[in-house]
């Protein structure tokens, strides 16, 4: 199984980094959206709240799930980002790991009622921040070495 | 039709129904068959069970299994799959061909001949479970774990139609109870305001773990069910208390299933605290459901069910009035129920449809053949799984066709482990 590294747990615990997911119907639609409860649970599993029973992620998700479909997360603060791909587990909708995700959601929205926490196992984890795709285009071939300083406007 | 349950192999049963509607979830065509089938636990996995981490089923409604259960084990009510279908642990015997519960690296799967279908996760036992009343009844034979996050109350154990014969043939209510005070396990009929009020308040010191709560229980038509209305209101009454004195707000989001009443007890039901009101009718057909239903038929009469359950919408507003149905006793032996699947299926989604376009939202529990009943009694089996799959998909096809109006708020696929129309609401 695939490990969630510490640079990617960090960022996923930053308040401030943004997390989006995408997930796709059973036609193969992307649906993009930001989910700021994303989080690692432990090395293994990634964790975020859906919110809404009715809502087009935790429809897609149910399909996913049942069908082994890959979800995609992005992650980035700063420089820092990364891309995750990965297959819904479960939704947990009782028990310790619920209790302590809600109890997280109600202290900012008391006022709602989530449907579950819902577990995501990584099966591709992407460090895709600045230098690092920098790097990588740079050592790929001479000429976008000679592009960069022919093409400068003088 | 020709089909024999108990000479149909389950795996073969279950892969040909699931190849035929593939736009039905296994999960979903799982659980029915599950609950249709039931569960054989191997030794191991019963006594992980047993870890008092779980939630045990104390059984005070109807005894669900498809034997009586005389071991010592304690059994789970509800538990989950992975993708959160919250299916309902029926415990079968040999015959029926079950599914089984064992191990798979120390986690618990739902196998078919050995391979592994679905993982399940147990719920967490309620923290007032083993507590006791101030009368020393234990908590949890007042109310128990409906589903995840739902409070369950039965409050009557008992229903007067089995005192003239004339109980519905597919409840062992009444034979429930004299197995549950056989074997002693701090069993009693009626359950009074002042256990209900302290076992409230205790459940509601667990935070965030209720969402709905869930009153039921045997009807007594004595005195137009004014005797039971009297009761239910005093429990009720009680149940609202606790809600103030323990969480300090004044109603309680409490769902009520009994006969259909006047619009006057309506009113007072509603005062005392009551959000959702629903009635079981079990079946559409009003030859079949007075036969079957003797008691009902006698009482109220099958056109005055539904007339009074339309009525309670003008009460307790669209959205929270629904009306129950036992999925499969249309399939019955004849002549309570068709021989035919097409027939079957195609009288009860009337009768949804007659249902949802008067405002009252079609629900229900699937049929589990019980020790104690009439029908388990004339040798009836389930029917066959397709008929659930058909009955699935055509009742899918309603609820597009009506979209919101057919979600009931209290009823949804946390909250009914014994039915998978709940499920299909999770696809609308």
């Amino acid at each position: 199984m695939m490990k969630i590294p510490l640079e990617l747990k960090g960022l996923l615990e930053d308040p401030e980094s943004i997390k989006v997911l995408t997930t796709t119907d059973k036609e193969g639609v992307p649906h993009t959206v930001f989910k700021g409860s994303f989080t690692s649970l432990d090395d293994d599993y990634l964790a975020y709240v859906e919110l809404f029973e009715g809502s087009q992620t935790q429809k897609n998700m149910l399909h996913d799930l049942w069908f082994k479909k890959l979800v995609a997360i992005a992650v980035r603060k700063g420089n820092t980002a990364y891309q995750i791909k990965g297959v819904p587990y479960r939704l947990v909708i009782e028990g310790p790991v619920r209790d302590r995700f809600f109890q997280e959601i109600w202290k900012r929205m008391p006022e709602l009622n989530p449907s579950g926490v819902w577990l995501i196992k990584p099966q591709h984890i992407v460090e895709e921040s600045f230098e690092t795709q920098l790097k990588q285009d740079q050592s790929r071939v001479n000429y976008s070495l000679w592009f960069q300083y022919l093409g400068k406007p003088s | 039709m020709g089909y024999k349950f108990f000479e149909t192999k389950r795996k073969e049963e279950f892969e040909s129904v699931c190849q035929k509607y593939p736009s039905a979830p296994r999960t979903f065509l799982l659980k029915a068959d599950l609950l249709r089938r039931g569960l054989a636990p191997t030794k191991e996995a019963m006594e992980k069970l047993q870890d008092p981490y779980f939630e045990h089923c104390p059984e005070v409604l109807f005894q669900w299994h498809h034997a009586d259960r005389t071991t010592a084990y304690k059994v789970p009510g509800p538990f989950c799959l992975n993708d959160g279908t919250c299916i309902w642990f029926i415990l079968s015997p040999p015959p029926y061909d079950p599914y089984t519960l064992d191990l798979v690296n120390d986690e618990f799967w739902i196998l078919s001949d050995g391979e592994p279908l679905e993982e399940v996760h147990f719920f967490k036992k309620p923290g007032y479970y083993d507590k006791l009343t101030t009368s020393g009844v234990p908590m949890q034979k007042v109310a128990n774990l409906g589903g995840p996050d739902l409070f369950y109350y039965c409050q009557y154990r008992h229903c007067n139609s089995w005192n003239e014969g004339l109980q519905c043939k597919f409840c062992d209510m009444d034979y429930n109870a004299k197995h549950q005070m056989k074997m002693g396990r701090g069993f009693k009929i009626q359950i009074t305001p002042e256990e209900i009020y302290e076992t409230t308040c205790e459940a509601l010191k667990e935070k965030g773990r209720w969402r709905f709560l869930f009153l039921t229980g045997g009807a007594d038509p004595r005195e137009g069910f004014d005797r039971e209305l009297e009761m239910n209101i005093s429990l009720i009454k009680a149940i609202t208390k606790a809600g103030k004195d323990t969480l300090g707000i004044d109603r309680l989001p409490l769902n009520i299933i009994m006969a259909p009443l006047e619009d006057d007890q309506y009113r007072r039901l509603y005062e005392a605290g009551i959000s959702g009101f629903g009635s079981y009718l079990e079946m559409w057909d009003k030859e079949k459901w007075k036969l079957t239903c003797p008691g009902k038929e006698k009482n109220i009469g099958y056109d005055s069910w539904i007339e009074k359950t339309i009525r309670a919408v003008d009460i307790f507003g669209e959205g929270n009035v629904v009306c129950g149905f036992v999925a499969g006793i249309e399939m019955a032996p004849p002549p309570y129920g068709f021989e035919d699947i097409d027939d079957a299926v195609n009288s009860s989604l009337g009768g949804f449809d007659f249902l949802i376009k008067n405002g009252v939202i079609p629900v229900g529990t699937q049929w589990s053949v019980m020790p104690g009943t009439d029908f388990f009694k004339m040798g009836a089996t389930p029917p066959p799984l397709e008929f659930y799959a058909k009955l699935d998909v055509g009742r899918f096809e309603l609820m597009k066709k009506y979209g919101r109006k057919v979600l009931a708020h209290q009823w949804y696929y946390k909250h009914q482990p014994l039915a998978t129309h709940v499920d299909w609401l999770r696809l609308l």
